[in-house]
C-alpha cells in the first residue's frame, strides 16, 4: 500500500505561500497577499504588544501602525532577515514612540488602570511568569526574553529585532534569567549563572 | 530545555488576547489608503561630482605650493657647549636624588608581575563566561 501522507503534505506546503513569496507578491501590487501576512501575524503581534503597552487600545493602535509602516516600507525590506524579525522591529519602535508620547500625558491615569496583560491571561492557577518578568526586568531585557522564549527566535534574530549587538543580547538574556530564577527561589539556577559575574 | 524555559513557554501560551474580528479589515482598509514608498536611493549627480573633485584638487595644489614656497633652510648650528654643561644646577641636584643608574629589570619587574596576574584573572573570567553561555544557549 502506498503512503499518501508525504504527497498530501507536499501539496499542502505548495499551496501555503511563504512570507518571502507573499512579500514579493505585495511588492508587485497585490494587497491581498499583504492581507494574508496580516492574518498570519496579527495574533502573535497583538499578544506581544499587549505585554508592552499600557492599554488594549494602545496595543491595537501600535499593531495597526506596525502593519501600515511595514506595507509602506516593504520595498526596503531585506529578504536576508526573517519577515517576522523585521515586523517586530517596526512594532518595537512604534510602541516605544507611542509610550514616549503618552508618558507625559497619562502618567497618573496609567497607575490606576488595570494591567492589560493580566486581563489577557487565561487558566491562571499561579502568577504568570511574564507578569513577574514585567515587574523585574527592564523593557529591553523583557522584550529579549519574550522574543527568545515566547516567539522562539534565535539569539541572532532577537538582536536584530532589538537593534542591539548579539553579545549584548546574550548577556541581557543571561541576566534576565538569573533575576527570574532568583525571584522564583531557584537557587541552583541563580547560583550557576551568577558564577560568570562573580 | 530547563525548567525556567519550559515555564516561560507555557506561560506565554496562556496569554491569549482575542483579536477583534474587524481588525484585519481595518488594517486592510488603512493599507489601501497608503502609498508604498520606494527604497531611498542616492542618485549620482555628475555636476556635483565634478565640482567636488575640482575643489579637492585646487585645495591640494594650494596646500602643496604654500608648503614649498619658503624653500629649505639650513639647520641651525649646534651650540659649542655639551648637554651636560648646559644643564641647570637645580636639575643636577634633582638628578642626585633619583636612582637613575637602576637596572631596567628592577623597574619593570613589579609591572610584569601585575600584568601576569591580570592576564590570569582575565583568562579565568573568560572561562566562566563561556561555560555559562554554553549552559544557557
Amino acid at each position: 500500500m502506498r503512503d499518501v501522507r508525504p504527497r498530501q503534505q507536499e501539496r499542502f506546503e505548495k499551496t501555503v505561500p511563504t512570507d518571502a513569496e507573499l512579500v514579493a507578491q505585495t511588492i508587485r501590487g497585490s494587497t491581498t497577499s499583504f492581507e494574508h501576512l496580516v492574518e498570519r501575524y496579527q495574533a502573535r503581534l497583538l499578544r506581544f504588544l499587549i505585554t508592552r503597552c499600557t492599554s488594549r487600545a494602545d496595543a491595537e493602535d501600535a499593531m495597526q501602525d506596525a502593519f501600515i509602516n511595514a506595507y509602506r516600507y516593504l520595498e526596503s525590506y531585506d529578504p536576508r532577515w526573517q519577515f517576522s524579525t523585521w515586523l517586530y522591529r517596526i512594532a518595537i519602535r512604534n510602541a516605544a514612540e507611542n509610550a514616549k508620547r503618552q508618558a507625559t500625558v497619562a502618567a497618573d491615569a496609567a497607575e490606576d488602570a488595570p494591567d492589560v496583560l493580566e486581563e489577557c491571561i487565561q487558566d491562571a492557577e499561579r502568577e504568570n511568569l511574564w507578569l513577574t518578568a514585567k515587574r523585574l526586568l527592564s523593557q529591553d531585557a523583557y522584550t529579549a526574553m519574550w522574543l527568545r522564549y515566547a516567539e522562539d527566535m534565535p539569539v541572532k534574530e532577537v538582536a536584530r529585532a532589538l537593534g542591539r549587538p548579539q553579545s549584548w543580547t546574550r548577556v541581557a538574556l543571561l541576566r534576565a534569567r538569573r533575576r527570574l530564577a532568583m525571584a522564583l527561589g531557584d537557587d541552583d539556577a541563580a547560583g550557576k549563572e551568577s558564577k560568570a559575574y562573580g | 530545555m530547563d525548567d525556567l524555559e519550559r515555564r516561560l513557554r507555557e506561560d506565554a501560551k496562556a496569554i491569549r488576547p482575542e483579536v477583534p474580528p474587524e481588525m484585519a479589515a481595518r488594517i486592510a482598509s488603512s493599507v489601501r489608503g497608503v502609498r508604498a514608498l520606494p527604497p531611498a536611493r542616492r542618485e549620482f549627480s555628475w555636476p556635483l561630482w565634478l565640482a567636488a573633485s575640482l575643489t579637492g584638487a585646487a585645495a591640494a595644489t594650494v596646500a602643496i605650493v604654500s608648503l614649498n614656497r619658503g624653500g629649505v633652510e639650513d639647520p641651525a648650528p649646534l651650540p659649542a657647549e655639551t648637554v651636560a654643561e648646559a644643564m641647570p644646577d637645580y636639575i643636577r641636584d634633582f638628578e642626585r636624588q633619583l636612582p637613575l643608574r637602576a637596572k631596567t629589570a628592577d623597574l619593570t619587574a613589579p609591572l610584569e608581575e601585575e600584568l601576569k596576574n591580570l592576564r590570569s584573572d582575565l583568562e579565568r573570567a573568560k572561562e566562566n563566561v563561556e561555560e555559562d553561555l554554553d549552559f544557557t544557549f
